[in-house]
């Protein structure tokens, strides 16, 4: 590089190029001629920097600034402020994507930083089209070194004892094949470069190619020179146009330079390399495919041996080996084998590029080396899941690979580790997958592809991909039987033996792969006709309805809103849900993480819409009541009235039966009652959701334990055909540490419940919230509320992975609760038996566990003290069962009772189990679910047809809007609810969240997309 | 008439390309390896692979009709029938699919009123997918004649193909 006060690198590989990069540096361009800095500041347009996500995008060294996502109009400011006035551009760095944080440095953004690269070394640097440049960062040196100072032996030694192996997927060992190649005996050899990077999901030749060409012409010719070739060839596909016209352009260069042609660097070695452009066949990544399309044939395999070192190319000896593997060569050769084996792993040496895709914050291409584990690569290079959704497999490999899970994050990624887990590391594609990809679909997709791809030419790959491709479809469509999932295993494995060529023997991977970590979702397909991630769209209306685990019909209410039918809404909201005021108010709304509108800005609001149709059913006369089948006379008990309890009870009477709810309290509700604190949901608005629970004939007895005041053989003896347990999870669990039973501890639930039943009116001083989830936000923020001057939450994790809601979390720093993450209690002080005080470590994150948090780990000698006047555990809760002494139903490990899936039958006649003591503590919509799921199954076991309300949906199907739907179909974010103020808050235990007004609801309505609505075939 | 008029224009339109082909062949003229080569340079020139293309191919590089017929349909990119004046390609690679894509390509055949391999009835648009342009960085990506687009959203695709005439 000339001598220059400052550069400015533009990214200019294809990514970025599509985003716009070219415009950009012409507006810096310009901007620099302007302010006349044009001799001091150099503008490079470089190959791919990586960080595709972020582009278009600006490096400016000396200082290393990384500027990101840039348009034509920031070119200004980045020229007046940075390179005239020196002055960081602050609002175009790149933010960390968990915490915000901006940071300038490209050093420091945790992409680059955990990365070593070799084969990227030139790319981003330099600027491909300049051969001066790469000769300045010591290209064509290593050619220099073999030439002049290496024997061809020695050639071939280096690169063997570097341990490098087959970039390109096959991982063998490249100093073989070159000694292979050395010793087959001819006189015309050839070396050859598969570029034709099919793999969907993997690009990082295309940027080697763009990005430092030279690399990969001077390790040919180094190869060329070891193995006893004169001509070589890059075939490269043509859906690469960029990488094509930057290596046509190296060629020349490198022709006039001297290192192509004839007596290179003045030795008597003769080389010289043309290109050969693809035609779109993904079989044509196969070797001997690859050489009979480079002859101009139609590129199908043949069978192997002869391999292509003994017969190739015009059957000669030919060495073929991949992009990612020559660009190494130059390095080893450089700096030898044993700088190269310093990287990596026993067995596989060096580093490896990955292309980083799919759900995860920081696409684009990363080099790290062999061995590092799967999770780091995700979750620090990448940045993590994007929209904070939940990580389900990595793909690696592409459609001769497999999917690695959760449980197995922290799989060093090396070749025998991965090859270990079914998958294989390929040519480097990692594509991750979020819990919105299924994973029937996604080997649909896979079988799809190599069924398309397959050239026909022998029999187990065209027909059997086309066989299992039948089961699959069958199965998304929810047609599959049991016995499909046998029928697939045993063809996948027939083809694997017989299939002719690589691209068949491996396609039945991703199969058998998501056979072996995803079987339960092929299950959940065949027999529940149910695709939890929303993707298999013949089994739903719309993804909205089918997240919820009530059924509800979202599509249906939002559409009837949409169009001011407020009546009709609650009406078919009420078929599924008798509490839609209050999981309008405290859902976690799944519904919405599935609406496929995210996809444009922001899901539809479902949840407020369905509390905006309750507020307005309440407040009319009368309001909405449902109607009840013809009674037939049968008395359920139902023990607990919490939402499972009330919801079965519900049902059963819509159904005609006749429920009674036994509650042990003195008010209704459960957790809703005594859990949840008033400014999250008002009582008078659960009381009123219950009163129309208990208007259609359902009774409630309170002061009414089951186990004492009632048994199952006095329910029996009055008449009752079944019993209902929904006692939930009330038990607060211990911390297990010193000093707990000290005065001033109490659990979370054991508080909440409390101050719910106003038993606790008051809280004094510092408050130290222990526990991570919705029962220690509702704590702390309760305890603030009643006056304490401090409240900190403390959790051991970080704080992405709390398992609060994350708008509670907000809510409650907003009002002043203070978190700690990373922090675990050690021990609890105390003063004359009352609590003073919190002893603390502070925590570090290891490896992943099996739900793929990072597992905490004590920082040795961080202890410190935190004062506590008040603490409180939220750490979980458990069921309370003792009051089942003697029932004889069976209960789990988990101190849960123990029901069939399907039945929530408890194992015992006439006993049905249902809500949080069945799961443990989990949401009021799964329990909402749990009560109406049990309430079909008691419906069948009295001879009922067990179906649940549904009389709108065939109507509702076709429903067409009036209004301009393309109107709503822009970018347009969804409408804020109002809150309360911070200062009215103050004291008081007033309702935060407002809800809709009318006109706001409505204009939120439309923003649905009506998904449900299908192209009729 | 009119589309007789259209297909008589556009037959003379091609009529004048065949010097060209001539060249391109004779610069090839007795390598048949360089086949794959030689039908790149001629859908460049023609848009599509016509029978009389064909025919002069296999003559001039010396092989048979029925091998270069075999080598166009075994090749996804060569096509023997006439394309819309812009090809609209929408990636199907892996990471655009788990981005969304099939959301798009659905949202684009509507929009065209076409099916994948069709083209619009006024040759503006042909639509195809393709199996990864290597901007999964971007997924999801889609192509047009050169031009690769990237996260595209389905509410932004008509405005995309607006642009191209």
């Amino acid at each position: 590089m000339e001598s220059s006060r400052a550069h400015v690198l533009v990214c200019a590989g294809a990514a970025c190029v599509s985003s716009g990069c070219r415009e950009i540096r012409d507006a810096v361009v310009n901007k620099i001629v302007e302010q006349g800095l044009q001799d001091e500041i150099k503008v490079i347009e470089t190959g791919c920097i990586g960080s595709c996500d972020l582009g278009p995008l600006a490096l400016i060294y000396p200082e290393g600034v990384l500027y990101q996502k840039l348009t034509p109009q920031d070119a200004e400011e980045i020229v007046v402020e940075h390179l005239l006035k020196g002055r960081v551009v602050e609002r175009l760095l790149y933010k960390e994507p968990v915490t915000a944080k901006t940071i300038p440095s490209l050093k420091e953004i945790d992409f680059f930083k955990n990365q070593v690269k070799i084969v990227l070394r030139n790319c981003g640097v330099i600027n491909p089209q300049s051969i001066d440049e790469y000769i300045a960062r010591d290209g064509y040196f290593a050619l220099a070194k073999a030439l002049t100072s290496m024997t061809r032996e020695e050639v071939i030694d280096e690169v063997l004892k570097s341990g490098l192996r087959g970039r390109g997927g096959g991982g063998f060992p490249t100093g073989m094949k070159w000694k292979f190649a050395y010793q087959s005996p001819g006189d015309v050899k050839y070396v050859v470069c598969n570029a034709d990077e099919g793999d969907p999901g993997a690009f990082m030749d295309r940027s080697v190619l763009e990005g430092d060409p030279h690399s990969v012409i001077e390790a040919m010719a180094i190869a060329a020179y070891a193995v006893g070739a004169k001509q070589g060839y890059v075939y490269i596909r043509a859906e690469y146009p960029l990488a094509i016209e930057r290596l046509v352009w190296a060629i020349g260069q490198a022709r006039e330079y001297k290192f192509l042609g004839k007596k290179i660097l003045d030795t008597d070695f003769d080389f010289d390399l043309d290109i050969r452009i693809g035609a779109g066949a993904f079989v044509c990544g196969e070797e001997t495919a690859l050489m009979f399309s480079i002859e101009g044939k139609r590129g199908e395999p043949r069978p192997r041996p002869p391999f292509p070192v003994v017969k190739g190319l015009f059957n000669v000896p030919t060495l073929l080996n991949n992009v990612e593997t020559y660009a190494n060569i130059p390095s080893i050769i450089m700096n030898g084998a044993a700088w190269y084996s310093q990287y990596g792993t026993e067995k596989s040496k060096g580093t490896k590029v990955f292309a980083l895709a799919g759900a995860v914050n920081n696409t684009g291409l990363v080099e790290v080396p062999m061995g590092t584990p799967l999770g780091d690569i995700i979750f620090n290079v990448g940045g993590g899941i994007k929209n904070k959704k939940k990580y389900k497999a990595a793909q690696l490999g592409g459609p001769s690979g497999g999917c690695i899970p959760v449980e197995h994050l922290n799989v060093p990624v090396d070749y025998e580790s991965i090859t270990e887990l079914g998958a294989i590391v390929g040519s480097g594609g990692l594509i991750v997958a979020d819990e919105d990809t299924c994973m029937v679909d996604f080997a649909r997709f896979f079988v799809d592809f190599i069924q398309e791809e397959s050239c026909g030419k022998c029999p187990p790959c065209r027909i059997g991909t086309k066989r299992m491709l039948e089961i699959l479809k069958r199965i998304s469509h929810g047609e599959g039987k049991l016995e499909d999932i046998d029928n697939l295993i045993e063809l996948a494995t027939r083809i694997k033996d017989a299939a002719l060529c690589g691209l068949g023997q491996t396609a039945p991977n991703p199969v058998l792969s998501t056979l072996r970590f995803f079987k339960d979702e092929y299950v959940e397909h065949i027999v529940d006709k149910h695709c939890s991630a929303g993707v298999c769209s013949s089994l739903f209306d719309a993804p909205c309805q089918n997240a919820c685990p009530t059924d509800q019909n979202a599509w249906g209410y939002v559409t009837l809103i949409s169009e001011g039918k407020f009546k009709e809404a609650i009406a078919l909201i009420k078929e599924a849900n008798p509490f839609p005021a209050v999981l309008g108010r405290v859902c976690y709304h799944p519904c919405e993480s599935k609406c496929r509108r995210a996809q444009i800005d922001q899901p539809v609001a479902i949840c407020a819409l369905k509390r905006f149709a309750a507020d307005v059913d309440m407040a009319t006369f009368p309001s909405f009541r449902p109607v009840t089948a013809k009674s037939n006379d049968i008395k359920v008990a139902i023990i607990g009235a919490g939402p499972a309890g009330l919801s079965a009870a519900y049902f059963l009477a819509l159904k005609g039966y006749k429920p009674t709810v036994f509650e042990a309290l003195s008010v209704p509700g459960g957790m809703l009652a005594v859990g949840i604190p008033d400014y999250r949901l008002p009582r008078d608005i659960l009381n009123a959701e219950i009163k129309s629970i208990t208007d259609i004939g359902v009774e409630i007895k309170y002061n009414t334990q089951f186990g004492k005041d009632i048994t199952s053989e006095s329910l029996f003896k009055d008449g009752y055909g079944a019993i209902l347990l929904a006692t939930g999870a009330h038990k607060g669990q211990k911390l297990g540490i010193p000093g707990e039973e000290a005065s001033g501890v109490a659990d979370g639930v054991t508080f909440l419940r409390a101050v719910n039943l106003n038993e606790i009116v008051k809280t004094e001083g510092k408050v130290v919230v222990i526990g991570g989830g919705n029962v220690a936000i509702d704590a702390a923020r309760a305890a603030l509320r009643l006056g304490a001057e401090e409240v900190s939450v403390l959790y051991r994790r970080e704080r992405d992975d709390m398992p609060a809601y994350a708008e509670e979390i907000d809510e409650a720093e907003h009002e002043g609760v203070k978190i700690h993450t990373l922090v675990a209690p050690d021990k609890i002080i105390s003063k004359n038996g009352k609590v003073t005080g919190v002893e603390c470590t502070r925590m570090a994150l290891g490896k992943f566990d099996k739900s793929g948090r990072r597992s905490p780990h004590v920082i040795e000698g961080s202890g410190f003290t935190i004062d506590a006047d008040m603490v409180i555990a939220a750490i979980g809760q458990l069921p309370d069962l003792s009051y089942l002494n003697g029932e004889g139903i069976k209960v789990t490990n988990n101190n849960t009772v123990e029901v069939d899936k399907y039945t929530l039958s408890a194992g015992k006649e006439g006993f049905y189990a249902a809500g949080d003591n069945v799961r443990g503590p989990a949401s009021v919509v799964e329990a909402v679910a749990d009560g109406k799921k049990a309430a079909m199954a008691i419906d069948v076991h009295f001879g009922g047809d067990g179906l649940a309300p549904n009389a709108f949906r065939d109507e509702l199907i076709t429903m067409v809007v009036s209004y301009d739907e393309a109107e709503y179909q822009k970018e347009r974010k969804r409408m804020e609810m109002s809150h309360l103020p911070l200062a009215k808050r103050f004291r008081n235990f007033n309702e935060v969240a407002l809800g809709y007004q009318a006109n706001a609801a409505v204009e939120e309505a439309k923003r649905c997309l009506h998904c449900y609505l299908r192209e009729q075939e | 008439m009119a589309t007789d008029n259209n297909q008589s224009s556009a037959e003379m339109q091609e009529a004048k390309l065949y010097p060209r082909l001539d060249e391109i062949i004779a610069e090839h003229s007795g390598r048949p390896e360089d086949l794959i080569m030689v039908l790149h340079k001629a859908q460049g020139l023609f848009g599509y692979l016509p029978r009389k293309v064909q025919e002069k191919v296999a003559e001039g590089l010396n092989i048979s009709l029925s091998e270069v017929y075999g080598v166009i349909t075994f090749y996804n990119f060569f096509s023997t029938v006439p394309q819309g004046r812009h090809s609209v390609k929408i990636c199907l690679g892996t990471a655009c699919y788990v981005r969304g894509s099939q959301q798009v390509l659905d949202k684009a055949q509507k929009d065209l009123g076409i099916k994948v391999g069709g083209t619009t009835e006024d040759r503006r648009y042909s639509l195809d997918v393709v199996r990864c342009i290597g901007a999964c960085g971007l997924a999801p990506a889609m192509l047009i004649d050169d031009d690769v687009y990237g996260r595209v959203k389905s509410t932004n695709l008509a405005n995309i193909l607006e642009k191209y005439e």
